[in-house]
């Protein structure tokens, strides 16, 4: 089915097996004219990491190639098998940082030494990819999570300010504010960029006295206010479209804060309507972690980050599996709901690569070597695990340039890669 | 300056590695078998490492290879051929200046933003509003403990989406809504309030006395203690006044003041927690607190420390409620009045409105204003609209960017307002957009510093995000402006030591310095940690605030910092140490047993909280705490491809065990031995500060115990004993952790030379360096006749060169 096809032929109700959600496909009216040209589903990128890293025995199989026996973790992802590839022996060089879960800031990004002296983050892959796409779609890049850490670095080494409600996440996505609102926020855009153009002016003035490292900040803030001057103008023309429209309930925030599934269920419908309607390409999604007992897990009564410092101890083990099966249960059906989506040329999961891990290896030592990763959809021939190795890591980057790539962006280098290709990643 | 030019011609002629000749020759006689030639041991190759000093991390590793050479540990001391003292002068003389020379060229505070926390302050300050903005925005880079480092700031598209956002939502919050001061309500709660709680709970938890107070003998998740009369209708400061009395109690009663909500998934935070004295219906109490609280919630008093274990015996025999005996806490009324109108209208208003005519537009119907939806309109009439404008922005823009300015500043501001104007917005929200610009301008978001000495402008603000981490008050502007803030900066100090803003010093830089700020990094195993509750909780870092705040006003001797013969308490701390005698929540200066190991930082339950995990302690997460936070040294990270030890509770080997181990490679040793000692007398402590002389495990084969805590009876086991003592580097040893801190009390040059850098590095927003070691050495100096008075040391380090200079 086309996706340019006429209003009528639309199916306007397809139905998602096993999840009772139901999203329908958007109005013409709202799609993108470069979307609308190409008649051929746009390349979406997804990054989901757990900040408590996974079990590694759990995850990563003792065979390599495509006749290996399925760990805990990926029975779960059965039904998918043939739709993902396994990576093991991949991390970031030189990823020692100031404490034992600072490698998170730089799962996306490669820089070394997180946090350590003279350290300043780089660009993550996801914001490389949302610079290319600009405004092609109403927001260039999501930043979603379950809590606070972000995966997002803007170039000059910024953290992205994380989305943690699915509710307001939603009505920024698909409900469109009154008539009256509608024109308040032109408004308040065009207010937006007059402030901006002045500060701007005043700055220069400031930067005629500054010695030059001085200067040297100061040119961030000149690049911060130019880069929302565009960003501005971008945002008033999507404030003037009507947004999509979705056929699904209005989300309220998960009540029981403690509830990770719903909440991650809810994350993931958000990212599927996302992706569907073409709002967004690129989403990179924080699972996070918490100090607490995760509800509704039969099983589980120990706080989470406890558990994944289990110190090698068989019940505290067992209980950190009976939560992260559960979140390899959640991934799973997110696969199935991406495959249901039909676009031009295949379905959703076809058009969408998701790099799914971890920022560590071992999180009861914060080792950072060895990480848990898998890629799924986006075209690539699945269905092996690509085993690396363990003694000595290939940097993880050398993935992050071919799916760089995958989504027009021409580089042949990012961050600490060492080769533009990597062993185990087939297309 | 000839013989400079002279070593720079030089470096060329010398192998590319290496800056000079006395530099290389030292290098290529004693390190070369290790680390030239292609060998790279412990990760390091001097052919490799390059000499651009410009570069932080190449200056960090040459920085280190000085120190190691200079403190006689390197080359290693199993190699025989010792350097000769000429040889090792001549290398200390041509690296050492080099080094101070790289550092000072690169030194001086970076144009510093202010950080999310400062941002919320200056604002709230400002404009007299008490809004949450840090959340609003993005997380603050840090540079290593600190998140107020220039260098670490950056900012963003994002930073200047959210500035224009929090803006608007400060002015929102400062402009008047109504022409009178809105009225505050006030209201009273009791239990009896509720009739159909009472007469469920009267006779059966609660006990209701004649004059309708209700007491309570235990917390309990059923009736909890929310008051529904004592409510909140709008979202806002409350002032809350419990009135109660410890009931059949010769010791106060501990209680928590907190609110509820029935709202999906919303937090019930807690206030606070206060004791009340003995006393009865006709001796009540009252504690008073103000607290902000969301729209919807209720007033939530709960009894701490006391239990109520026959509530199911009673029930069953038909017992009366009248015949316990226990303690319990009786609570007469809450009351409750807010939204509270500080100054009306706001400081903000008066920045923007003094003397412009602002005023309501009557609603047509005049009986509208009675209807509690009523918004008032206003309107504002000007004869000379750019004038009132100018005055208005040059006022704000005064206030936002902590010195006089100059109308020329002002004007792009003005244009702003007429531009505005000219596309037909009102005058107000004309206005109110200049000035969201004069707030998104970098003269308010950055701390400006000219190069060399600071102006008194500058001064005065570097002093005051310091101590009160705000903008400068009118006191230091004044003196500024009068060109007399140097001669009165200790006076100016002694001032801000004791203003109320101080606090917000104690409690950023706790959480900076000891990482506080990581309290709820991990929450301790319950089955291990049975004792860890939130009243324990709420105590902890507030026992280091006091503890800091006193060894600051009372001018205590350095060596404090690790040993003390007095601890700041409150009941909750003091059961938790052993120490008896200290009844009721506040904290009050306590004399300890002369054999106690309490007393000091590194005895704190906050600290020993942080630096563990919530299951396990690791000697080396210890050591590396102590070694950075106290002794001031930053310890090498481990050479890349070092797996970390796997800590293994299961009860058979400590990790004390696994690490000796890892301690045996001769690369691990070189930086463990000096930083495993510092961390073994630690193992005393467990993940929430108890003192320990075995381990507690889960492991069904280890010893159980007899303990109960708070009725229940304990799960966990006793495993292998802890093993607490050490060598230090020097060969001088301890057996337990009295003997360790000993020995860190005596050097208390070493501990005033790392206060005095922390105290620094996050008054003046830059670390510190190479080329400030010779002013620390002179700070350490003059204070050490006096045994380094934490005062002293303030007003030392204030009229510092590092402090006075960019």
């Amino acid at each position: 089915m086309s996706f340019i096809a006429t209003k009528t032929s639309l199916s306007r109700r397809a139905f998602l097996k096993g999840t009772g959600a139901t999203v329908a496909l958007p109005f013409l009216s709202a799609m993108t004219p470069a979307f609308a040209k190409t008649a051929t589903a746009p390349k979406r990128f997804v990054a989901m990491n757990a900040g408590l890293g996974f079990h590694a025995p759990n995850f990563i199989p003792t065979e390599a190639g495509a006749n290996y026996k399925a760990p805990v973790y990926l029975e779960k992802l059965a039904a998918h098998r043939k739709d993902f590839t396994v990576f093991s022996g991949l991390s970031h060089p030189n990823s020692n940082g100031a404490n034992g879960h600072t490698s998170e800031l730089t799962w996306l990004t490669s820089a070394p030494r997180p946090g350590l002296a003279g350290f300043k983050n780089t660009i993550s892959l996801d914001q490389l990819m949302a610079r290319h796409i600009g405004a092609a779609t109403r927001f260039p890049s999501m930043t979603i999570g379950a809590r606070g850490s972000s995966l997002s670095w803007t170039a000059n080494g910024v953290q992205i300010p994380v989305q943690m409600h699915p509710a307001k996440i939603f009505r920024q996505l698909f409900v469109d504010g009154t008539e009256q609102e509608v024109a308040e926020e032109l408004k308040n855009l065009e207010r937006g960029r007059s402030i901006l153009d002045t500060v701007l002016d005043d700055a220069k003035l400031l930067s005629i006295s500054l010695g030059a490292r001085d200067r040297e900040k100061l040119d961030e803030y000149f690049t911060s206010v130019r880069e929302l001057e565009i960003r501005l103008q971008q945002n008033k023309e999507w404030a003037k479209r009507p947004k999509p429209k979705v056929d699904y309930k209005e989300p309220q925030d998960v009540a029981d804060r403690n509830d990770i599934l719903a909440k991650q269920r809810l994350m993931n419908d958000l990212t599927l309507l996302a992706l569907q309607t073409d709002s967004t390409r690129v989403i990179a999604y924080s699972l996070g972690g918490m100090n607490a007992v995760p509800s509704n897990i039969p099983g589980v009564r120990t706080d989470w980050h406890m558990l994944s410092h289990h110190g090698r101890d068989e019940q505290k083990i067992e209980e950190l599996t009976r939560i992260e099966a559960a979140e390899f249960a959640v991934f799973s059906e997110f696969l199935t709901k991406l495959k249901g989506v039909k676009e031009a040329g295949g379905h959703l999961l076809d058009h969408t690569a998701i790099l799914f891990g971890s920022n560590l290896g071992n999180a009861s030592s914060h080792s950072w070597r060895n990480l848990p990763i898998l890629l799924a959809g986006g075209g690539y021939k699945h269905g092996h695990h690509a085993a690396h190795d363990p003694e000595n890591n290939t940097p993880f980057a050398n993935l992050f340039v071919p799916l760089a790539q995958r989504m027009g962006v021409e580089i042949d280098q990012f961050g600490s890669s060492t080769a533009s290709t990597i062993q185990g990643l087939e297309s | 300056m000839r013989s400079a030019i002279f070593i720079v011609l030089l470096t060329w002629s010398v192998a590319g590695w290496a800056f000079d000749k006395p530099t290389a020759a030292f290098l290529e006689t004693h390190c070369f078998d290790c680390h030239g030639d292609g060998a790279a041991k412990g990760g390091l190759d001097l052919e490799k490492l390059g000499h651009n000093l410009t570069d932080a991390a190449t200056f960090a590793e040459w920085e280190h290879i000085f120190d190691r050479v200079t403190a006689g540990e390197m080359p290693p001391a199993k190699v025989t051929d010792r350097p000769e003292a000429k040889a090792l002068a001549a290398f200390r003389a041509a690296l050492g200046p080099r080094l101070v020379q790289a550092h000072a060229a690169a030194k001086g505070t970076v144009l510093r933003r202010l950080n999310r926390r400062e941002y919320e302050n200056t604002m709230n300050d400002l404009f007299g509003t008490a809004l949450e903005l840090e959340d609003m925005l993005p997380e603050d880079g840090r540079s290593h403990e600190f998140d107020n480092v220039g260098e670490a700031l950056g900012i963003s598209m994002q930073h200047m989406q959210l500035y224009l956002k929090a803006a608007g939502v400060v002015l929102d919050g400062a402009i008047a809504k109504s022409s009178e001061a809105p009225a505050s309500d006030k209201r009273i709660g009791r239990y009896t309030d509720d009739k159909g709680a009472a007469s469920r709970f009267v006779g059966d938890q609660w006990l209701k006395l004649e004059d309708d107070s209700i007491v309570r003998f235990a917390r309990t998740g059923y009736p909890t203690g929310m008051i529904r009369t004592a409510n909140t209708r709008k979202e806002g400061f409350y002032n809350i006044k419990v009135k109660g009395f410890a009931h059949q109690s010769d010791q106060p009663l501990t209680f928590s003041v907190g609110a509820v909500t029935f709202k999906r998934g919303a937090p019930n935070p807690v206030f606070g927690y206060y004791s009340f004295p003995p006393g009865g219906p006709d001796k009540l109490h009252t504690v008073e607190l103000a607290a902000f609280i969301g729209a919807n919630y209720m007033i939530s008093v709960e009894p701490y420390g006391i239990s109520d274990p026959d509530l199911g015996r009673r029930r069953k025999e038909k017992i009366p409620l009248n015949t316990v005996k226990a303690p319990g806490l009786g609570v007469h009324s809450v009351e409750l009045e807010g939204p509270l109108v500080g100054e009306f209208p706001s400081a903000g208003h008066k920045l923007l409105f003094t003397g412009i005519n602002r005023t309501e537009i009557p609603p047509r119907n005049p009986n509208d204003r009675k209807r509690s939806s009523y918004k008032p309109v206003f309107e504002i009439k000007s004869t000379d609209e750019p004038a009132d404008a100018e005055q208005a922005l040059g006022r704000l823009a005064t206030a936002a960017f902590r010195r006089p300015v100059d109308p020329n500043e002002v004007a792009p501001y003005v244009k702003l307002f007429e531009t505005e104007r000219a596309k037909g917005e009102a005058f107000e929200p004309a206005l109110r957009t200049a000035s969201r610009a004069i707030l998104c301008s970098p003269h308010f978001l950055f701390l400006r510093e000219p190069a060399g000495a600071l102006d008194d402008f500058a001064l005065a603000s570097r002093l005051s995000y310091f101590l009160t981490r705000t903008a400068p008050d009118t006191e230091l502007l004044a003196l500024a402006h009068a060109g007399k803030l140097r001669p009165n900066l200790r006076a100016q100090t002694e001032r801000l030591l004791k203003d109320a803003r101080f606090g917000r010093f104690i409690t950023d830089f706790t959480e900076a310095w000891l990482n506080l700020r990581e309290m709820d990094f991990t929450v301790p195993d319950r089955t291990l940690y049975p004792e860890y509750e939130p009243y324990l909780r709420f105590s902890m870092p507030r026992e280091t605030e006091a503890f800091l705040r006193e060894l600051i006003v009372g001018n205590h001797p350095i060596a404090n910092v690790v040993k003390s013969d007095f601890a700041l308490l409150n009941d909750r701390m003091a059961e938790h140490y052993g120490i008896a005698g200290v009844t009721g929540s506040k904290f009050r200066k306590v004399n300890l047993p002369a054999d106690s190991w309490r007393g000091g930082f590194l005895s704190q339950g906050s600290v020993l909280k942080v630096s563990a995990n919530g299951s396990t302690t690791s000697p080396v997460v210890r050591g590396v705490y102590v070694m950075e936070r106290i002794l001031g040294i930053t310890p090498t990270p481990p050479p890349p491809n070092i797996p970390g030890v796997e800590p293994d509770i299961r009860g058979a080997a400590t990790l004390r065990e696994l690490l000796d181990k890892h301690r045996d490679v001769a690369s691990c040793a070189s930086c463990h031995n000096k930083i495993d000692p510092l961390g073994f007398a630690l193992e005393s402590f467990d993940v929430i500060g108890l003192r320990r002389d075995r381990f507690r495990n889960r492991n069904s084969e280890s010893e159980r115990v007899a303990a109960v805590v708070r009725g229940r009876k304990v799960q966990y086991r006793l495993g292998p004993a802890v093993d607490s003592s050490g060598q230090f580097t020097d060969g001088s040893t301890y057996t337990d952790f009295a003997a360790y801190r000993d020995y860190l009390a005596t050097n208390d040059d070493r501990l005033a030379r790392a206060l005095a850098g922390k105290l620094l590095t996050f008054a003046t927003g830059r670390e510190l360096g190479f080329s400030d070691r010779a002013e620390l050495d002179r700070i350490v100096a003059d204070t050490a006749q006096n045994k380094h008075r934490l005062r002293d040391l303030f007003h030392r380090i204030i009229q510092s060169e590092i402090f006075l200079n960019k």
